[in-house]
């Protein structure tokens, strides 16, 4: 590297996107192939992330339940506001999540407060929510609450490309031949536009 | 005075509230207009207690209230609430519970504390003096007295002297004919009627007086009944105005809260249950229970909680009164600090959070699965409240992340492809007979499923995802 550009880049006051890559904290996703496109290696921390699904879809607890399974395996407590099914306690068990540290909440209308208020309490790392429609403004409130409890709160939505939002991850779930595509549309701090595969069981 | 190193010796204060009838109508300073408290029933109605300036015109206690009216029409009467006299007398003698853990109440007006113990701390006289100012603080004509007997203290108090010696007769709790005899035969105080001889004295004033004389000088035993804090709570407080907002309302019960949290640190107890009433004009009080998933004594998580509630609260009309009552007290386990706190389990932690989202959205909404050992998959899972852990369930073939509440009936299995199965389920047949053949397919969407075949008919029961 030229060395002019090296004394610049020693100077404390200038800011590297790389460095700071690095330091952002995360939730393994427990998917090795999608972990290694994450800039965190994982779920970001203290931020919102969307999971985006195809109309007729119920794929997500696919990608979710490596992370919950880690989430619950010791002291931590994970969430799920509003399930649209009640989860099934074996197959969750089967999949090495431990239920007596998995709080579910039936929240009807107030799913948006439910999801907020724990997220603020920061006593659950990990918060899925499936909030159905949801504002920019609403987003915004999620990711809010999330740097305030410094956990990861991730909002299962109907798939809508072109919605703004204060996430800093969305990650677009279709189903391939092979297996379960995960697209990454958004990535802050890392490259958005890359796929893996989640293969069939 | 007493000797704190000596366990035998004690030392009695009396709180002596002449007026206490009074007190509780704030009536009884000297700058009020006349006033009384009546007793009795119709005809036999009299004065009970008088204000100072009912006492300057002329109205004196025992006095017929009619009598009382015509020496002075202007007089405002009340009836005596004895029920309100014995609640707020444990009430004093909650505030007393700081100085004294041995109070004893003395209806209708009086309290005993012995405080030869806190002696060492406080000077006694110096406890008096203060006893007095903290009780006039709260409304009351106190007057206070030390003696190491406690009828002793309670004639000393009700006499208003220092010295049992100069005691007049009349603070003796006995029949005014009985006094009337003595003083005519020229016994004007204590140590006048011990100068009689103790036979007569006993034949010809009885043996109350006797007994009385002889309890306050020391002579015979004077046990008297010790108070413990009632472990119950009730308390009303009225409105100044009728209102039914979820603010205003929320304020006033925060007033409430403020004397149970008062209780409670006297009492060193916990609640777990919290009854309110909310009273409407003519109609039925709406009702309201709180409950924490703990008992715990953190006031502002308590009001925080009601206030969720009290935003949803349907009210059919605006308030005018509200009643908190406690049933039961827990002894409070948070004053307990565990030296090994941090290495506790968590679920202390997540307590005001699960309690904040029940207080909104109902206890049934918030829970955590529990697997149950039953084959049948729509039995192998129940509710229960978070913070208990479950067994694992036993290793099963690969089970679905959903089950649908209700098992669904399938038009066509055309779709499906990649099957794999089956995996017989039959059990409960005590209950009701299920056998079923459960088969993994792949809808052609890429989502597997899990079906079952029934009389012919194919099921879905849960999505892998």
């Amino acid at each position: 590297m030229n060395p002019a550009l090296q004394s610049i880049l020693r100077d404390p006051r200038v800011w590297q996107a790389q460095a700071e890559n690095h330091q952002q904290r995360s939730l393994k996703t427990g998917i090795a192939a999608l972990d290694v496109l994450l800039p965190g290696g994982g779920w970001p921390l203290a931020a919102l992330s969307e999971v985006l699904l195809p109309a007729t879809g119920t794929s997500e607890l696919r990608v979710l339940l490596p992370s919950l399974a880690r989430q619950t395996a010791g002291d931590g407590w994970a969430a799920l506001v509003s399930p649209p099914l009640p989860p099934c306690a074996a197959g969750l068990a089967g999949h090495g999540v431990n239920l007596s540290r998995l709080l579910l909440v039936e929240s009807g209308v107030d799913q948006l407060w439910a999801a907020e208020q724990i997220l603020r309490s920061g006593q659950c790392r990990l918060v899925i929510c499936w909030p159905g429609k949801i504002s920019a403004r609403q987003k915004h409130r999620l990711q809010l609450a999330a740097e305030n409890g410094d956990s990861c709160c991730i909002a299962v939505l109907p798939d809508s490309r072109n919605e703004a939002s204060s996430a800093a991850l969305k990650l677009r779930l279709y189903p391939g031949a092979d297996g379960l595509r995960l697209h990454i549309l958004k990535n802050r701090g890392g490259r958005p536009g890359r796929e893996c595969l989640l293969p069939h069981v | 005075m007493s000797d704190p190193f000596n366990p035998e010796s004690e030392l009695w204060l009396a709180l002596h509230l002449p007026l206490l009838g009074l007190d509780l109508l704030q009536l009884s300073s000297a700058h009020v207009p006349a006033a009384c408290v009546y007793a009795g029933e119709n005809r036999h109605q009299h004065i009970y207690q008088a204000n100072s300036r009912a006492l300057r015109c002329g109205v004196t206690p025992g006095m017929a209230l009619k009598a009382a009216l015509a020496q002075y029409p202007g007089l405002q009467t009340y009836p005596r609430r004895a029920e309100a006299e014995q609640e707020r007398l444990e009430k004093l003698a909650l505030i007393c519970l700081d100085y004294s853990s041995r109070i004893s109440l003395e209806p209708p007006q009086a309290l005993l504390l012995e405080v030869g113990a806190s002696a060492r701390l406080w000077q006694a006289q110096f406890l008096r003096r203060h006893l007095q100012t903290l009780l006039g603080e709260q409304g009351h004509i106190v007057h206070a007295a030390l003696h190491e007997t406690p009828t002793g203290a309670l004639l000393l108090a009700r006499g208003r002297v220092d010295k049992l010696d100069a005691l007049p007769l009349s603070a003796f709790p006995v029949e005014a004919d009985i006094i009337q005899k003595l003083t005519r035969i020229g016994v004007r105080n204590l140590r006048d009627y011990q100068h009689l001889p103790e036979k007569d004295r006993i034949l010809r004033f009885g043996l109350k007086l006797e007994q009385i004389a002889q309890k306050a000088l020391g002579q015979i035993p004077d046990p008297h009944k010790n108070w413990n804090p009632p472990f119950r709570f009730r308390h009303t407080l009225d409105l100044e105005y009728e209102t039914d907002n979820a603010g205003q309302l929320l304020f006033c019960a925060r007033r409430l809260l403020d004397e149970l949290d008062a209780v409670l640190a006297q009492t060193c107890s916990a609640v777990q249950k919290l009854h309110w009433l909310f009273h409407h004009y003519q109609q039925p009080a709406t009702r309201h229970t709180q409950q924490l998933l703990h008992p715990g004594r953190d006031m502002s998580h308590i009001s925080l909680l009601l206030r969720e509630q009290l935003e949803r609260l349907p009210l059919p009309a605006s308030v005018e009164k509200i009643t908190l009552q406690v049933n039961r007290f827990w002894p409070n386990a948070a004053d307990n600090l565990n030296l090994l706190r941090d290495m506790g389990q968590n679920i202390d932690a997540i307590e005001p959070l699960l309690e904040k989202l029940q207080a909104r959205l109902g206890r049934q909404a918030v829970y955590q699965l529990c697997a149950l050992p039953d084959h049948r998959p729509e039995n192998a899972w129940s509710r229960v409240i978070p913070g208990q852990s479950s067994p694992p369930p036993e290793s099963l073939p690969p089970r679905p992340l959903w089950l649908l509440p209700q098992p669904r009936k399938l038009t066509s299995i055309r779709p499906f492809r990649h099957w794999r199965g089956p995996e017989r389920i039959a059990s409960g047949w005590w209950e009701d007979d299920v056998q079923r053949d459960y088969y993994r397919a792949r809808h052609h969407n890429g989502v597997t499923f899990w079906l079952y075949r029934h009389a012919d008919n194919w099921f879905i029961h849960g999505v892998f995802g």
